[in-house]
C-alpha cells in the first residue's frame, strides 16, 4: 500500500510536469499576446507591447521563459505576476493578499468551499435517489427519480442558475443575487445549480449500477443462504455498486473544488473559476499556467484517493 | 509500473519535441538575417577604404563588389519571401475596429487613429495615396498649431474629408455612447470624459451609502497606468487631477484654483489650491503633479497614455528614453505648476483633467514598493480613501475626512462589486442590491429597459467603424470602395438589428459631441442608386461582367453586439451589390495581432 502510493505520488509529479510542458508550449502557440491591447481594449503601439514585453521577460527564449518561471515555482511557489492585472500576483489572485489570515475568504477556498457544498447535495441526494429508483425500479418512485434526474441533466446550469434568479430574487425577493460570503443565503442558488446536473448523474449512475449488481451471482447466493433483504442490499449490493460511481466522484470532485467558470460567473462568485476563460482571453500566461496546474494537482490527488478507495470497496482489489 | 516505463518515455519523447516545435514555430518563418546585414556593412566600409587609399587590386574590389551585391540579393530575397508568407494571411477586404477619444479634439480621432502614422489603422492608405497624405499632413500641421477653436475643427473637417470621401479608408457605422442603470434615489453627473466623480453625486434619500458594480476585474489602481474604463473609474474617486469635467464637456477647477496661458500659448502656469491635504496629512503640492507626470512619461512603465503628453516639450525623448531629464514640467513654488508645450494647442486645458495630470507619491511607491496600490499602502488626494480591496471580488472606499471639500461630500461609503456577468448585474440592480450598475446590461434586454427612469445614455465620443484594406484586391479600387461605403443602411442596423434606436448613425468619424462634427456633411449615405453606380463604374474598369463574381473578406473580432452587426452588414452587401461576402471572425487578442501583422509589412507593399 505504502509503496503504492509513493509510486502514484511520483508519477503524478512527472504527469503535472508534462502539464505543464502542453500548457506552456499551447500558450506559446496561440496567436495574439498579453499585451495585444490595452487594458481598454484597444489596440496598443508596437513599441509599447515590445517593451512591455520586456519588462515581464516575454522577449526572451521560450525555453528560457519555460525554465525562469518553473524554477520560481518550484522553488519559492511563485506564480510570477498576473500580466493583465498588473496590481497583483498570480498567487494573490489565487490565494489572497495573504491565505492564512483569512483562509476561508481566498478565491481558491471560495471555490472549494462552493465546490465541495455542491458535491455534499450531489452525492448526498444522488446515491440515495439511485438506490431507491432501483430498488423501485418501473415503480412510480422510479419514474418520479428519473423524471427529475432527467431535467437535472438536460437543463444548463447556466439556465438553472438564471431561473433560480428570476424565482428567487426577482420574484420572492428571499435571496440575493450574487456574491459569497456575507451570509449563507448567498450559498443556496449557486450550490444547488451547481449541484443539480452532478446530482442527477450520479443518481442515474447509481441506479444502473445497482440493478446491475442486483443480477449478480452473489446476490442470489446471498439471498438463497436466507440473508435478509436488507442485508443483502447493505453487505453485498450497495458496496459493490458504487465502485463504478466512485470512479466518476474523484474527477467531478477535482473539477468543482477548482471552481467552475458559469456558476462563479453568474453569482459573480470570487473564486477562481472564472480564470480558466479569462486568462485565456486575456493571454494571461502566469494565470493560465497557475490555474492549469492548480487543477491537474487536485484532480490527480482526487484520482489517487479514488485509487485508494477502490482497494477498500472492492475485496478483489489489493495493492 | 516497469512495464509502463516505456510509455512515459514515448510521452516525455512526444511533449518534448511539442516544446521545440514551440520554440521552432516562432523562428520559422523567414528571417532577415541581420548577420547577413552587418557583413555588407563591413564590405562596404572595406570597399570604400580600399577605393581610397587605392591599396587594393581592381580584381579584388571586383570580388567585394560582387560579394556585395549576392548578399544585397540574399536580402531582398528574404524580405519578398517574409512578406508573401505573411500577405497570404492579411486577405482582409474590410475589418471592424472602434475607438473611444481621450480628449475633446478631432484630432484624438482624426489623426491619432486614421493618419499616415497610425498604428491603429490597417488601411494602407497611407501608401497608396500619397498625394492626399501630403495634403492630410498639410491639414495636420495647421490644425496642431491653430489656437483658434473653430477654424482648427474646420481644418480637422477637411482631413476628415479626406479619409473617409476622399481616399474611403473608413465606413464609420454609430457613434457610441454610454448605457448605464442608475437608481431613481441617485442624483447623478455624467461628463463625455473622464469616469464619474461619485463626489459629485448624491441620494436623493439622504442615505450615504452607495452601491455599485462593474463589469471586469479592476487590473490596476496604479494611478499613472491605468488606462481601462473600471481602473479610471475607481481612480477619479480618489485622485483628483488639478480640473475636473463638467457634464457638458467644459471644464471646472479641483485640485488646482486657475491657470494662466502665455501670449504664444505654449505656456501653461497652473496655481493650485493650497489647502488640499494627501490622506496621510501631507499637503498636496506642485512637485506631486510634477513627478505624476514624469512618471507617466518615464520609458520603464510603457505607459499607453503618455503619448496624450507628447506636446510637451522633450516629452516624446523623455519616454523614449533618449533624454533623462524633463525640463517643461516644473513646480515654480509648493503651489504652482508650470507646463510648456511644443506648440500652442487649443484643447491642452481639457487634459488639465484628464488621468494623465493626475499627482502622485513618489514616497509612497518607496516605501511599499509593488504593494503601494493596496489598501492601507494607497494614499489619496481625492474625496475618497480606499478601504479594502479583494481581487476579482470587491472594493470598498469611504469618505477621506482629510479632503478640502469634505463638507460637500454627501456620499460617505462607495461599495464596489466586480459583477462580470451583464445579466447578473442586471438582476442585481433590479433586485435593489445596486444604486448605479456600471456592470452592463444584456443587449436582449435593452428594448425593455429603453424608456424607464433608471435607463441612463451619457455621452462617450467615439466611433464604431469599418476599415478598408486599400491594398486588397477589389477595395483596392476607389469605386468599389464607394460602392461599400454607399450600400450600408445603418439606420437599419441600430434599429433593427442592435434595436438601441437612441444611437446616431455615423457617415463621418468626428463624434457629435466634439467641436467639427458635421453630421451627413462629409463621407457616404446609405444611397443604393449610388452604390450600383459606383459598383458599375468598377466592373467597367475592370471589365469584370458578374458582380457575384466578385468576393470579399470581412473580418471582426468575436464578441459583443459585433456578430449581429457585422452579419447585417454582409446581408446588406450581398443583396444591395450582388457580391460574395465572406466574413472571418476570430477571438480579440488573435484579431489582433494578425492586423498588427498586416500592419508590419503592410510598409513593404504586397
Amino acid at each position: 500500500m505504502f509503496t503504492f502510493i509513493v509510486n502514484r505520488l511520483v508519477r503524478s509529479i512527472i504527469v503535472i510536469f508534462l502539464i505543464s510542458v502542453v500548457t506552456f508550449t499551447f500558450m506559446q502557440l496561440v496567436p495574439g499576446g498579453p499585451f495585444g491591447s490595452d487594458a481598454g481594449g484597444r489596440p496598443r503601439a508596437p513599441e509599447i507591447q515590445r517593451r512591455l514585453e520586456a519588462e515581464y521577460g516575454l522577449d526572451r527564449p521560450p525555453v528560457e521563459q519555460y525554465i525562469t518561471y518553473m524554477t520560481k515555482l518550484v522553488f519559492q511557489f511563485d506564480f510570477g505576476p498576473s500580466l493583465r492585472q498588473i496590481d497583483f500576483t498570480v498567487n494573490q489572485l489565487l490565494f489572497g493578499y495573504d491565505f492564512w489570515d483569512d483562509p476561508l475568504n481566498t478565491p481558491v477556498m471560495i471555490s472549494a468551499q462552493l465546490g465541495l457544498l455542491s458535491f455534499f447535495i450531489a452525492v448526498g441526494v444522488g446515491i440515495p435517489l439511485g438506490v431507491v429508483s432501483a430498488l423501485y425500479r418501473n415503480k412510480l418512485p422510479d419514474h418520479a427519480a428519473m423524471l427529475v434526474t432527467t431535467l437535472g441533466i438536460s437543463i444548463p446550469n447556466f439556465v438553472l442558475g438564471l431561473l433560480m434568479i428570476l424565482l428567487f430574487s426577482l420574484t420572492l425577493h428571499w435571496l440575493p443575487v450574487y456574491g459569497w460570503g456575507d451570509s449563507w443565503k448567498q450559498m443556496v442558488m449557486p450550490v444547488i445549480t451547481l449541484g443539480t446536473g452532478g446530482m442527477a448523474f450520479i443518481a442515474r449512475l447509481t441506479r444502473a449500477s445497482v440493478l446491475e449488481t442486483l443480477g449478480q451471482d452473489y446476490i442470489r447466493t446471498a439471498r438463497a443462504k436466507g440473508l435478509k433483504e436488507r442485508f443483502v442490499l447493505a453487505r453485498h449490493a450497495l458496496p459493490n455498486s458504487l465502485i463504478p460511481v466512485i470512479t466518476v466522484l474523484g474527477p467531478l470532485l477535482a473539477a468543482w473544488l477548482t471552481g467552475t467558470f458559469f456558476v462563479e460567473l453568474i453569482f459573480a462568485i470570487p473564486g477562481i473559476g472564472k480564470f480558466f476563460i479569462t486568462a485565456v482571453t486575456d493571454r494571461d500566461y502566469s494565470l493560465i499556467m497557475g490555474t492549469i496546474l492548480i487543477y491537474s494537482s487536485v484532480l490527480v490527488i482526487a484520482n489517487l484517493v479514488v485509487d485508494i478507495l477502490y482497494g477498500v470497496l472492492d475485496p478483489r482489489i489489493r495493492y | 509500473m516497469s512495464k509502463k516505463r516505456w510509455q512515459y518515455l514515448v510521452s516525455a519523447i512526444i511533449m518534448t519535441s511539442f516544446l521545440l516545435a514551440a520554440c521552432g514555430g516562432g523562428a520559422a518563418e523567414p528571417v532577415v538575417d541581420t548577420a547577413a546585414q552587418d557583413r555588407i556593412a563591413a564590405l562596404e566600409a572595406e570597399l570604400a577604404d580600399a577605393q581610397s587609399s587605392g591599396g587594393l587590386s581592381d580584381e579584388a574590389i571586383a570580388g567585394l563588389e560582387s560579394e556585395l551585391s549576392e548578399l544585397n540579393d540574399n536580402i531582398g530575397d528574404l524580405q519578398s519571401e517574409l512578406s508573401t508568407s505573411r500577405s497570404a494571411e492579411c486577405s482582409y477586404n474590410a475589418y471592424r475596429m472602434g475607438w473611444v477619444m481621450d480628449w475633446a479634439d478631432a484630432g484624438n480621432i482624426v489623426d491619432t487613429v486614421f493618419g499616415p502614422n497610425s498604428d491603429f489603422q490597417y488601411t494602407f492608405w497611407q501608401h497608396n495615396y500619397p498625394e492626399l497624405v501630403e495634403q492630410f499632413e498639410a491639414l495636420t500641421e495647421s490644425a496642431y498649431r491653430n489656437t483658434d477653436l473653430e477654424s482648427r475643427a474646420a481644418t480637422w473637417q477637411e482631413a476628415e474629408k479626406i479619409v473617409v470621401e476622399d481616399v474611403v479608408a473608413v465606413i464609420p457605422i454609430q457613434h457610441y455612447d454610454r448605457t448605464t442603470l442608475v437608481s431613481t434615489d441617485v442624483e447623478f453627473i455624467f461628463a463625455p470624459f473622464g469616469a464619474p466623480r461619485l463626489a459629485q453625486w448624491s441620494f436623493n434619500t439622504g442615505a450615504t451609502t452607495f452601491r455599485t458594480a462593474v463589469g471586469a476585474a479592476i487590473p490596476t489602481l496604479d494611478i499613472q497606468r491605468s488606462t481601462d474604463t473600471t481602473s479610471s473609474f475607481m481612480i477619479y474617486q480618489l485622485i483628483d487631477a488639478p480640473y475636473k469635467f463638467n457634464a457638458d464637456g467644459t471644464i471646472s477647477p479641483l485640485a488646482a484654483t486657475s491657470f494662466d496661458v502665455s501670449d504664444d500659448g505654449t505656456v501653461f502656469t497652473i496655481h493650485l489650491r493650497e489647502d488640499a491635504m494627501w490622506s496621510d496629512g501631507v499637503p498636496v503640492t506642485a512637485q506631486h503633479f510634477v513627478d505624476g507626470i514624469s512618471r507617466l512619461l518615464s520609458p520603464d512603465l510603457a505607459n499607453d497614455y503618455a503619448y496624450v503628453m507628447f506636446d510637451i516639450v522633450g516629452a516624446a525623448d523623455y519616454n523614449s528614453g533618449d533624454t533623462d531629464v524633463l525640463e517643461a514640467v516644473v513646480a515654480l513654488d509648493d503651489f504652482t505648476l508650470q507646463v510648456t508645450l511644443t506648440d500652442a494647442l487649443s484643447y491642452f486645458d481639457s487634459i488639465l483633467a484628464f488621468s494623465t495630470f493626475h499627482p502622485v507619491r513618489l514616497d509612497v511607491i518607496g516605501l511599499h514598493g509593488d504593494a503601494w496600490t493596496q489598501p492601507g499602502n494607497f494614499v489619496s488626494n481625492g474625496a475618497y480613501v480606499l478601504v479594502e480591496r479583494n481581487p476579482g471580488s470587491n472594493l470598498v472606499f469611504e469618505k477621506n475626512p482629510l479632503y478640502w471639500d469634505a463638507a460637500n461630500v454627501q456620499i460617505e461609503r462607495i461599495e464596489v462589486s466586480i459583477i462580470q456577468e451583464p445579466a447578473t448585474a442586471l438582476a442585481a440592480f433590479e433586485n435593489g442590491e445596486l444604486d448605479y450598475n456600471a456592470a452592463g446590461m444584456p443587449s436582449e434586454d435593452i428594448p425593455r429597459l429603453v424608456g424607464t427612469d433608471e435607463f441612463i445614455v451619457t455621452p462617450r465620443p467615439g466611433v464604431y467603424y469599418m476599415g478598408l484594406n486599400t491594398s486588397a484586391r477589389h477595395t483596392d479600387n476607389i469605386s468599389f470602395r464607394r460602392a461599400l461605403a454607399s450600400a450600408i443602411d445603418k439606420r437599419s442596423i441600430i434599429d433593427n438589428v442592435s434595436q438601441t434606436p437612441w444611437k446616431l448613425d455615423a457617415t463621418g468619424i468626428i463624434p457629435p459631441e466634439i467641436f467639427g462634427f458635421q453630421g451627413d456633411a462629409v463621407g457616404y449615405v446609405f444611397d443604393l442608386d449610388a452604390a450600383m453606380g459606383y459598383l458599375n463604374e468598377y466592373m467597367n474598369a475592370e471589365g469584370i461582367e458578374d458582380a457575384g463574381s466578385i468576393t470579399i473578406e470581412l473580418w471582426y473580432n468575436k464578441g459583443g453586439t459585433n456578430q449581429e452587426i457585422l452579419e447585417a452588414v454582409e446581408a446588406m452587401w450581398e443583396s444591395n451589390l450582388g457580391i460574395d461576402v465572406r466574413t472571418v471572425n476570430v477571438e480579440w487578442a488573435t484579431y489582433l495581432a494578425t492586423l498588427e501583422e498586416c500592419n508590419v509589412i503592410g510598409g513593404g507593399g504586397f
